[in-house]
């Protein structure tokens, strides 16, 4: 079996996409220049096998056929000899397309509802407060460039591509060109991937790839840039308070816009349910996420399911509202908050005094109080656009991996084996970080086999793999890690009654948990920014954190990773970074068993949450409205000059 | 047209596009993919390399302009001891760049070590050719000092050897 | 097999005497500087024309040269943004000193060159608008009767009416003039990034010499970088009759009559390029406000 490529870029096909460039409508026709032998085009019919990609319950097509549901939806493929011919020919091709009239919904949940208490009467004494958080849809083309190359030696056919679920992308080439399972063999590329880019796409590539390769009989490469696409939010509150700002009762109604194609609405839903449920106590509270669909590219994780984005709401709706109050957000908190949360169905009731201590830290090394009373104070003086700066504070805790219920539907798994020879063997596809390896091998060693970490042995890749799931939510590091560790802790008994081969197949998610989340790792973010008077470009000028987590491998990659988050966040929303930027972090070790948080998840949405408060400060609560940039400030700003 | 020219130590005789890019070159004839991107005009600023020693973004470098020049990729950098230093300084800041940016941040960070470029705004104005936000502008500052300290230690140990 | 089909032919002149030979044998052949904005066009890779001609001018000696006197440098087309910054930072004028810093790395830096910032196709740099500010004269190199004749030129005489740089068929600029200039306000800003955001970029180059209240010879450029150069003979004339200091109402003044004549030029400029030009506007005038009011009087 070959390790990887061993044939002449001289004898292979290269494959380029054509993107369609309006979604909601049909294919009226499709000019092609005249092509010889050495050419192939792919359209959708042109899939031997299914022209879909399956995941997390979910389908969605490979190519498009007929109809097109989403602008930068692949059209067609085209593998020329080089890609020069492949590029100068696909600038030939004309798709022609109609309007459909009846787009087709796709199948969406309905909207999941929970709360707890009946609303109160309203005796006059109840003050109600409505707040607004709205995240507009993001679309960038990655500009990094990635290939998938396939290519077939005697009866196996081989996939290169980078990929954060190889599963998936061996699936979905079996399924679309009926290549049994057991004769695809993988090869992993290393990747980065900061919004999830690499979780659906090599999969849709791959199975091109294949297609392209079966009918020529060459091995064929396809590249193309990843996209980054982000849902659009919009989350409604009205929350009731008595005459001392005291929170009584609270509605709360997020819409989720996923494009076209849902993904994982169930989880998203599950996801987002646990970030908007408040930190303090509320007699009555009602909640309901719906997922809605639109002719728009389907988002994807982004590094967040939903939870970032609705603790980012709740964090906004909690400044807000203490604004309305004419209360400094931090201090109002402090009022509002008990020492321990609520127990929910998708949160446990957990101590506050950490996030309570990451809130301290961060304010006072800001001096946030101050500064956003000053702003406060200069902006009723200079009136609405005339004092352009605005800090915001956020704060909570962290989750990580997939909920309670959706780790039981899917069953994803992985097996550790005690040898004969006395070695430890550990089944599973979640084998793409080197670094990560190595940490579990001397956890599972010290378990089992201490002092040799050299004998547990991760199998590599091949077609018994056990799919141990996608890696994203910091899943494969996070919730996994504890998991290796429970399973080595039984196989070290086990091994000891029973006769070798000890085999012991572990769940690949945390099932045991009363609530569909886990609490850990805890956090607060303060941000200040301040929009250029002559260019309305909104620049972040400082950043505060404070987070605190159970255990701290590695300061140095842990501090790294949350600035990097940080930085990625305010980028990605619009905040240009200038030269003077600074940013602070400290973190601390709590020391407790509880398990590792996605610090990304949680640090997104802090800086998330942090972010809209300062620029609700800024510029104005109606007009925040994430991501923003130079040319809407100027448009708020012409609107209320005239 | 047939392109002479020597890419990580080797003397290669490319049979080429004239005004194919470097980064192209680097990517489909010498299999770096992993360390140089091309981005179609985007300005990622993820290609940087060393053409006679100078940083460049190689998507901007056409084939015939490589004729005779010596090009230095990440992938052979990162076995020199420049790099060393550069590491070095990484260890010693407490920060690093994330692996998308790795390759092309440190190419650019050894060339403002090479020539000790010391002059904060002229650092930072190099290094936002790399558009990913991972790294913040003091400690991109901060490793460039550090990478020049350690650079100018280590040229007074080689010179004090007999 | 590409290479067969489109490879794009590649002539290395030595001189200008071999260019001219080239450019008569070939008279639709591209020219090549250093290739920074040919080659971040989206699709530049790979060429669109079939068996294109490309004269690389790098190997012009003639073209490479830089010399100086007490009035004025004198740059070869393919000097480099960083060999200027690097010969001529302490003698330069500020505004271009300023402007090259702009554009930010040497990564760019050392490969764009004076002449290729100039003679951008369909897209308008920065620096023309900055060497029109100082006045700058051209050395335009063009074919006549099949020789290679040479003439100098204001670079405002090159200016079309589209705000864009047009040089005469199978034209080239071998030589740019630039006065050392005795101004003592020299300001450039730019605000956006013109090769990423062209419909929002703007910059601004403005020089004059501040006597007492009044401004002598000023002159002002704005570059929007997907429409083109404005500079108007006009708009340096309403600076001319300007008293410094301006208070509020003479500065709405200036900002109406200057956004005529930008307006005249220009119509399809964004609201925020508006809003940006406006900005930079009122950021010089502030300053010659602060520069009227402070200059010692023997200075003033």
């Amino acid at each position: 079996m070959a390790d990887s490529k061993n044939f002449s870029r001289y004898n292979m096909r290269c494959g380029l996409l054509l993107h369609a460039s309006e979604g909601g409508v049909r294919i009226s026709d499709l000019v092609l220049p005249p092509l010889d032998a050495r050419y192939l085009v792919l359209t959708g019919s042109d899939i031997p096998g299914s022209n879909e990609i399956s995941f997390l319950g979910r389908t969605m097509p490979i190519i498009a056929k007929e109809t097109v549901s989403y602008p930068g939806q692949i059209v067609l493929a085209l593998f020329a000899p080089d890609y020069e011919s492949a590029s100068l020919l696909m600038r030939e091709i004309s798709v022609k397309t109609e309007p459909i009239e009846d787009l087709a919904e796709p199948d969406l949940p309905d909207s999941l509802e929970y709360g707890w208490g009946e609303a109160p009467e309203d005796d006059g004494n109840l003050k109600e407060i409505d707040t607004e958080f709205r995240l507009r849809r993001i679309y960038q083309r990655n500009s990094r460039l990635y290939t998938v190359t396939a290519w077939m030696e005697g009866a196996n056919m081989h996939i290169e591509a980078p990929t954060e679920w190889m599963e998936l992308v061996r699936s979905t080439v079996e399924r679309a060109t009926g290549y049994p399972r057991r004769s695809i063999v993988m090869h992993a590329l290393p990747y980065t991937a900061k919004h999830d880019e690499y979780l659906l796409d090599p999969a849709v590539l791959a199975a091109i790839a294949a297609t392209a390769t079966i009918r020529t009989g060459l091995p064929s490469e396809i590249r193309s840039d990843g996209v980054f696409s982000r849902p659009e939010i919009i989350v409604r509150r009205s929350i009731s308070v008595d005459g001392d700002g005291k929170p009584i009762a609270e509605r709360v109604q997020m819409t989720v816009d996923q494009g076209a194609f849902a993904f994982a609405p169930e989880e998203y839903q599950r996801q987002a349910m646990a970030g908007l449920i408040p930190p303090y106590p509320l007699k009555s509270y009602h909640a309901s996420v719906r997922i809605a669909s639109s002719p728009n590219h389907p988002a994807a994780f982004c590094g967040s399911l939903g939870y970032s984005e609705a603790l980012a709401s709740t964090e906004y709706h909690i400044s807000r509202v203490a604004s309305l109050l004419d209360r400094t957000p931090s201090l109002y908190r402090a009022s509002i908050e008990k020492d321990k949360r609520k127990f929910t169905d998708y949160i446990p009731g957990f101590e506050l005094d950490e996030v309570k201590k990451c809130l301290r830290e961060a304010d006072d090394a800001s001096s946030y109080d101050r500064k956003w009373s000053a702003d406060t104070f200069q902006k009723e003086d200079f009136g609405i656009l005339g004092y352009l700066r605005g800090i915001g504070i956020a704060s909570g805790a962290g989750i990580s991996g997939f909920s309670t219920t959706l780790s039981k539907e899917l069953g994803f798994s992985a097996m550790m084996t005690y040898t004969q020879k006395g070695n430890v063997t550990i089944n599973t596809s979640a084998l793409q970080h080197h670094g990560t390896i190595s940490s579990w091998k001397k956890r599972i060693a010290g378990r089992i086999i201490p002092g040799r970490p050299d004998d547990v042995v991760f199998l590599s890749h091949g077609p018994d793999t056990i799919d141990t799931g996608p890696d994203v939510l910091s899943r494969l590091v996070a919730s996994f890690t504890p998991q290796l560790e429970s399973a080595a802790r039984r196989l070290s008994v086990l091994k000891d009654s029973e006769k070798a081969p000890v085999s012991l197949r572990f769940d690949a998610e945390n099932t045991s948990y009363p609530c569909e989340f886990e609490n850990s790792g805890y956090g607060s973010v303060v941000c200040g920014i301040r929009i250029d008077r002559s260019s309305m470009i909104p620049m972040a000028m400082e950043v505060w954190g404070s987070f605190a987590f159970p255990s701290i491998m590695d300061r140095i990659s842990l501090i790294n990773s949350i600035r990097r988050t940080i930085l990625l966040t305010l980028r990605e929303n619009g905040i240009s970074i200038p030269l003077s930027f600074r940013m602070h972090i400290s973190i601390r070790e709590t020391g407790t068993d509880d398990t590792v948080s996605s610090v990304q998840q949680l640090a997104r949405g802090l800086t998330l949450g942090a972010l809209m408060n300062a620029l609700a400060q800024a510029i104005g609560s109606r007009a925040a409205e994430l991501p923003v940039s130079a040319g809407e400030i100027e448009k708020l700003y012409r609107e209320r000059q005239e | 047209m047939k392109i002479d020219c020597t890419i990580d130590g080797k003397t290669l005789t490319l049979s080429l596009n004239s005004d194919k890019p470097l980064s192209l070159i680097l990517r489909e004839n010498m299999g770096e993919e992993g360390s140089v991107n091309h981005c179609s005009g985007a300005m990622c600023g993820l290609c940087a390399v060393l053409v006679d020693g100078k940083a460049m973004l190689s998507c901007m470098v056409p084939a015939f302009e490589i004729r005779g020049k010596t090009v230095v990729t990440f992938e052979s950098f990162r076995r020199t001891r420049g790099m060393r230093d550069i590491e070095k300084a990484y260890e010693s800041v407490g920060a690093y760049p994330c692996p998308d940016c790795y390759a092309s941040r440190t190419i650019i960070f050894e060339s403002l070590i090479d020539e000790a470029i010391t002059d904060k705004e002229q650092i930072l104005r190099e290094l936002a050719m790399v558009r990913c936000p991972c790294m913040d502008p003091e400690d991109e500052i901060m490793i460039v000092q550090r990478g020049i300290e350690l650079r100018r230690k280590r040229n007074v140990r080689r010179s004090q050897l007999p | 097999m590409y290479e067969g089909l489109s490879s794009p032919n590649i002539h290395t002149p030595a001189n200008l005497s071999e260019y001219a030979s080239i450019i008569l044998h070939y008279p639709a052949s591209s020219l090549w500087a250093g290739g920074t904005f040919i080659m971040s066009r989206p699709d530049s890779y790979p060429s669109r024309r079939m068996n294109a001609e490309i004269i690389y001018l790098g190997e012009i000696e003639e073209l490479h040269r830089f010399q100086r006197n007490d009035r004025f440098a004198e740059f070869g087309a393919m000097v480099t943004l960083d060999e200027i910054l690097n010969t001529g930072k302490a003698v330069l004028p500020k505004v271009l000193i300023e402007n090259i810093e702009s554009i930010g790395s040497r990564l760019i830096t050392r490969r764009a060159t004076i002449g290729g910032t100039i003679c951008t196709e369909g897209f308008t740099t920065s620096f023309p608008g900055t060497l029109i500010a100082l006045d700058a004269m051209a050395e335009v190199r063009f074919i006549k009767k099949k020789r290679l004749h040479s003439r100098w030129m204001q670079l405002t005489r090159l200016l079309d009416r589209n705000g864009r740089i047009m040089l005469p068929p199978q034209g080239m600029i071998s030589r740019v003039r630039i006065a050392f200039t005795e101004k003592n306000c020299q300001y450039f800003t730019r605000i956006g990034s013109f090769m990423l955001e062209p419909d929002e970029a703007v910059s601004a180059a403005f020089t004059g010499t501040l006597d007492q209240d009044i401004l002598l010879n000023p002159r002002i450029s704005f570059t929007y970088p997907s429409i083109g150069i404005c500079y108007s003979r006009d708009i340096d004339n309403i600076f001319s009759s300007l008293r410094f200091p301006l208070d509020e109402t003479e500065l709405g003044n200036l900002e109406g009559m200057v956004f005529t004549f930008i307006d005249s030029f220009f119509q399809g400029l964004s609201e925020l390029q508006k809003v940006r030009t406006a900005g930079i506007l009122r950021s010089i005038i502030e300053d010659l406000n602060v520069r009227a009011l402070t200059l010692p009087s023997d200075e003033a």
